[in-house]
């Protein structure tokens, strides 16, 4: 499923370049591309898993929001990350809109110390 | 093995509050490579040992611990079998990076240096 479309007069050239790049990479299983409200606007998973990982995923970076300007000075998050066993998540605010990609993260250095 | 090192080696500056780091070669290696402070705090949620001042280190504590239990909460949610490892948190200035285990959380707070291109 392509995702959730809006018309295409609304999707940016600037969301699809992104997202098209994103999913280039390598090591990349998956990209979400949520608006300022955290609705999900582009994404390559199904509408189900995308609706629920852009809602956990953005209550966990306003948090993390939270936490930084509670510091001193207060700052902005530039990027979150969150390594789980199996894989990578990296939540990067930009703007209006809110990047979400799972990747899978290769243990790469301890597998080169055997 | 790094943690029980780490306590083996701690020389406690005074008596009563047994929280500072000092003179501790593996908390100044992390130091050298431009690490600001570093902080472990157990499953409760409670700071053990810190290189910041105790009031830092609580308020630092308290904003942490429930952001990575949050966090694993959501991890799990997307998948049960699936549970956080690390979390790293950047913004412009510093970066935190925070080791989860099930018995400790180690974070890390570095200074990040402004580059000019």
């Amino acid at each position: 499923m392509q995702g959730y479309e809006v018309q295409p007069k609304r999707t940016q050239s600037y969301v699809d370049e992104a997202f098209r790049l994103l999913l280039e990479k390598p090591g990349v299983e998956e990209v979400l591309i949520m608006n300022h409200s955290g609705v999900p606007v582009k994404t390559s998973m199904s509408r189900q898993d995308a609706l629920q990982h852009a809602c956990l995923y953005d209550n966990l970076r306003e948090k993390t929001q939270a936490f930084l300007q509670k510091l001193e000075p207060q700052q902005n998050l530039a990027m979150l990350r969150v390594r789980t066993r199996l894989h990578e998540v990296l939540i990067t605010p930009d703007g209006k809109i809110t990047m979400l990609v799972v990747q899978n993260a290769k243990d790469k250095y301890l597998k080169s110390l055997d | 093995m790094s943690i029980d090192i780490k306590r083996r080696s701690l020389k406690k500056r005074n008596s009563g509050g047994a929280k500072s780091y000092e003179g501790d070669s593996f908390v100044q290696n992390f130091e050298k490579r431009g690490a600001r402070e570093i902080i472990i705090i157990d499953a409760a949620g409670k700071p053990v040992r810190s290189t910041v001042s105790q009031r830092r280190t609580y308020m630092y504590a308290a904003q942490l611990q429930p952001l990575a239990k949050m966090s694993r909460n959501v991890v799990r949610d997307l998948d049960p079998a699936n549970d956080v490892t690390f979390l790293r948190i950047r913004s412009d200035s510093h970066e935190v990076h925070m080791s989860l285990n099930p018995e400790f959380i180690v974070v890390v707070i570095q200074k990040l240096k402004i580059r000019k291109h």
